[in-house]
C-alpha cells in the first residue's frame, strides 16, 4: 500500500494530463487523472484523503467551474485544497476562478522546471506532504 | 308662448347665428345657423352664458347690461368677436345686438345676430402677409407656416406646402389642425392659447417629439421653432418647422450600429478569450515537455539534445510572448482592455525590469544601468502595462546597442500640486534620424536600413504596442534621438501617495 500523498489530476486534454501526472509523479506523488468535473467527483469518492486537486477549467461534460462548486458543497472534502491549472490566462480569469472557490490559480504553459515550487508557494500543505519536498527524482526511477 | 314660436319660425333660417339671451344673460334661443356656427346643438347652447361662447373685446360686456338693467343707451351695437366653437375651433363673427323691451321700455331679452367672417377677414389677413413677406419666407431654408390667433392659417411658404403636401394657397384659411396627426388635435388648442397669451420666441428644441402629418396621410418626424410676428392684423404665430425623418434615420441607424458593434465587440471578445485558450493549451505540452527533458527526469541527455531542446523551449516562450503581445494588442484594438490604475512602487518595478533584461545585456558586453531617486517613487498607473513599457523600450535598447550601455531612470519633479514621475531608456546606440522618428509607433513598421532588419529580430509590433499602451494609461512616449549618438523614449506619468 502506498503512503504517496496523492493528487488528483483533472483535464479533458489527454497530452496535458500526461505532462502534469509525469510531473507529479517524479516529485513522488500518487496521481489519479479524470477527463472531465464528473469523473473528477467519482475518483474522488474514492480518495477522500486527496492531498490535492488540480483542475483545468474548460472541460466538456463538467467544467472546472460547477466541478468547485460541488466539490466545496461536500463536507468530507472540506480540507483537500483545490489549484486551477488553466489556459484561460486573459486579464480578469485569475479573479474569477479565484472566486468560483479555487484556492489557488496557475496558468499554463506550465514551466515544469518552476512548477513545484509554485505549486508549493500556492499551498505550502502540499509541501509538507511531498516527500521529496520538492525534489525530483532523477531519471524515470522518479516514477513509483 | 305663441309670439316666440312665430319669432322662432323666422329667426330659424336666418343666415345670421340668431341667439336670444333672458335677463340674466343666458341663452334661450339658439337657431339652427348658431348650431352649424359653433357645433354645439340648441340643447346644449340653452341655458349657457354667451360670454363663455363668444370672446370679444374687453370693452364690450355681453349679459351685463342685462343683467343690471342698465346701459340700454349703448344698444343698438356691433362689433367684431372670436367664437369659441365645438372641439376648440375658433371663428370670426360679427357680433350685432340689441335690447327688446317691453312697452314701459323694461329689458326683456337681448338679441344677438352673429355673422361668420372667418374667410373674408383671413382672406385680407393673409394678402397683408402675403404681399408683405411672401418673397422673404420663400427664400428661408425652413419651411414657415404663420398661423392667426384663432388657429387658422393665414400664410405657408413654398417650403411648407411641398413638406406637407399641398398645392400653392391650398392651406391657407385652414385650421393648423390639419398639419398634425389626429392625437395632437384636441390639445392643440390650449397650448396655442397658452402660448398666445405670452408670445415669445422658442427656438427648435430636442427632446420633443413632435410629427407633422401630410396631405396623404403620411406622419413625419418634425422640429419646429416659434416666434410672434406682430403685424397691422395683430399678432400672429410663425411656425419654422423642419422635417427631421432623415435625422431620425440617421441617429436609428446610428442606434442600431452601435448595438451591433457592442455586438461585433463581444463577440471579438469572445474569439480572443477562446484563441488565447486553444494557443496556450498546445504550448503547454511544447514548453512542459521540453522543460520535463531538459529537466532530465525521463532520462539523461546528449550536449546536442541539450542545446537542441534548449532551442525548442526558448522558442515556444518567444511563441508565448508573440501570442500575448498580440492578444494585448487585439485587445486595445477592441476597446476591451482594462487597466487598474493603483500605486505603483516605480523603483521597485525598475529593478525588476533591468534584472529580467541584465541577461541579455550582457551577453551584448552593455553596462544596464539605473538612475533612481532614493526614495520609493510611486506612480498611478497599471502595474502590467508599465512594466510592458519598460520591458519593451529596454529590450530594444539593447536590441539596437553595439557598444556602451542601457539605462533606465526615473526623475520626479512637482508641478503645482501634483508630483510627476518620468521614465526614461536610454541607450548609446545606433540611433534613429528625424524622418524616421515619425513612423516609430506604426504598427509593423521598423525603421532604418534593410541591412538593420536583416540583423535584428522583431515584429514591428514592439513600440506600436507601447504607444498604445501608454494611450491607456493617459501618457505618450517622447524620442529624442541623435543618429549615431543615441536615443532616449520617456513618458511621464503622475505621481501617486504609496499603495
Amino acid at each position: 500500500m502506498s503512503t504517496a500523498p496523492r493528487v488528483l489530476v483533472v483535464d479533458d486534454n489527454a497530452i496535458n494530463l500526461a505532462l502534469m501526472t509525469y510531473l507529479l509523479d517524479a516529485y513522488g506523488f500518487e496521481t489519479a487523472a479524470a477527463g472531465n468535473g464528473e469523473e473528477a467527483l467519482a475518483c474522488l469518492a474514492d480518495w477522500p484523503d486527496a492531498a490535492a486537486v488540480l483542475c483545468d477549467i474548460q472541460m466538456p461534460v463538467m467544467d472546472g467551474y460547477e466541478f468547485a462548486r460541488r466539490f466545496r458543497a461536500h463536507p468530507s472534502w472540506a480540507g483537500i485544497p483545490l489549484v486551477a491549472v488553466t489556459a484561460l490566462a486573459m486579464v480578469g480569469d485569475r479573479e474569477r476562478i479565484l472566486a468560483a472557490g479555487f484556492d489557488a490559480y496557475l496558468a499554463k504553459p506550465i514551466e515544469p522546471q518552476t512548477f513545484l515550487v509554485s505549486l508549493f508557494d500556492a499551498v505550502p500543505s502540499l509541501r509538507a506532504a511531498s516527500a521529496r519536498d520538492g525534489t525530483p527524482g532523477t531519471g524515470n526511477d522518479a516514477r513509483p | 308662448m305663441a309670439s316666440t314660436s312665430l319669432f322662432e319660425r323666422i329667426a330659424e333660417d336666418s343666415p345670421d347665428g340668431v341667439v336670444l339671451l333672458d335677463e340674466c344673460g343666458l341663452i334661450t334661443f339658439w337657431n339652427r345657423t348658431a348650431e352649424q356656427m359653433f357645433g354645439h346643438r340648441r340643447e346644449q347652447a340653452l341655458g349657457q352664458r354667451l360670454d363663455d361662447l363668444l370672446l370679444q373685446p374687453s370693452d364690450v360686456d355681453i349679459g351685463a347690461a342685462t343683467a343690471s338693467g342698465a346701459g340700454l343707451q349703448r344698444w343698438p351695437q356691433s362689433y367684431e368677436a372670436v367664437a369659441r366653437c365645438a372641439e376648440g375651433a375658433l371663428l370670426y363673427v360679427n357680433a350685432a345686438s340689441r335690447p327688446i323691451v317691453d312697452t314701459d321700455g323694461a329689458l326683456l331679452r337681448e338679441l344677438y345676430n352673429l355673422a361668420d367672417v372667418t374667410l373674408p377677414k383671413m382672406r385680407r389677413d393673409a394678402q397683408l402677409i402675403e404681399s408683405r413677406y411672401r418673397e422673404l419666407l420663400d427664400s428661408m431654408p425652413d419651411a414657415i407656416v404663420i398661423v392667426n390667433d384663432i388657429g387658422r392659417i393665414v400664410f405657408v411658404n413654398a417650403q411648407a406646402e411641398a413638406m406637407f403636401g399641398y398645392g400653392p394657397h391650398e392651406l391657407v384659411g385652414a385650421s393648423l389642425t390639419v398639419l398634425l396627426p389626429e392625437r395632437y388635435r384636441a390639445s392643440h388648442g390650449q397650448h396655442r392659447e397658452r402660448y398666445m397669451a405670452h408670445p415669445h420666441t422658442r427656438p427648435m428644441g430636442r427632446g420633443l417629439d413632435l410629427f407633422g402629418l401630410r396631405k396623404g396621410g403620411d406622419e413625419f418626424p418634425v422640429e419646429i421653432s416659434l416666434s410672434p410676428l406682430r403685424t397691422d392684423v395683430g399678432t400672429l404665430g410663425m411656425s419654422a418647422i423642419r422635417d427631421i425623418s432623415e435625422r431620425r434615420r440617421v441617429e436609428r441607424a446610428l442606434e442600431e450600429k452601435n448595438l451591433e458593434l457592442e455586438r461585433a465587440n463581444r463577440s471579438k471578445d469572445r474569439f480572443l478569450a477562446t484563441m488565447s485558450h486553444e494557443l496556450r493549451t498546445p504550448l503547454n505540452a511544447i514548453i512542459g515537455f521540453t522543460g520535463i527533458l531538459l529537466m532530465r527526469l525521463p532520462g539523461p541527455l546528449t550536449a546536442d539534445q541539450e542545446r537542441q531542446l534548449g532551442m525548442v523551449q526558448s522558442s515556444g516562450r518567444h511563441l508565448l510572448s508573440l501570442i500575448n503581445d498580440l492578444l494585448d494588442l487585439a485587445k486595445i484594438g477592441s476597446g476591451s482592455v482594462h487597466m487598474q490604475l493603483l500605486p505603483v512602487d516605480c523603483n521597485l518595478l525598475v529593478d525588476e525590469v533591468a534584472t529580467t533584461l541584465r541577461p541579455s545585456a550582457s551577453a551584448k558586453h552593455l553596462d544596464m544601468t539605473l538612475d533612481l531617486p532614493d526614495d520609493p517613487v510611486w506612480v498611478l498607473a497599471d502595474r502590467r502595462a508599465l512594466q510592458q513599457i519598460l520591458i519593451n523600450l529596454a529590450n530594444n535598447a539593447i536590441k539596437f546597442t553595439e557598444r556602451g550601455e542601457v539605462s533606465i531612470a526615473v526623475r520626479v519633479h512637482r508641478e503645482a500640486d501634483q508630483e510627476w514621475v518620468t521614465l526614461a531608456v536610454t541607450d548609446t546606440g545606433i540611433g534613429i534620424c528625424t524622418e524616421d522618428q515619425a513612423q516609430l509607433f506604426q504598427a509593423f513598421t521598423q525603421v532604418g536600413s534593410p541591412a538593420l532588419h536583416a540583423r535584428v529580430e522583431g515584429t514591428g509590433l514592439g513600440l506600436y504596442l507601447c504607444g498604445k499602451l501608454a494611450a491607456v494609461l493617459g501618457t505618450r512616449i517622447d524620442v529624442s534621438s541623435q543618429l549615431g549618438q543615441g536615443s532616449s523614449f520617456s513618458f511621464t506619468l503622475p505621481g501617486s501617495v504609496s499603495g
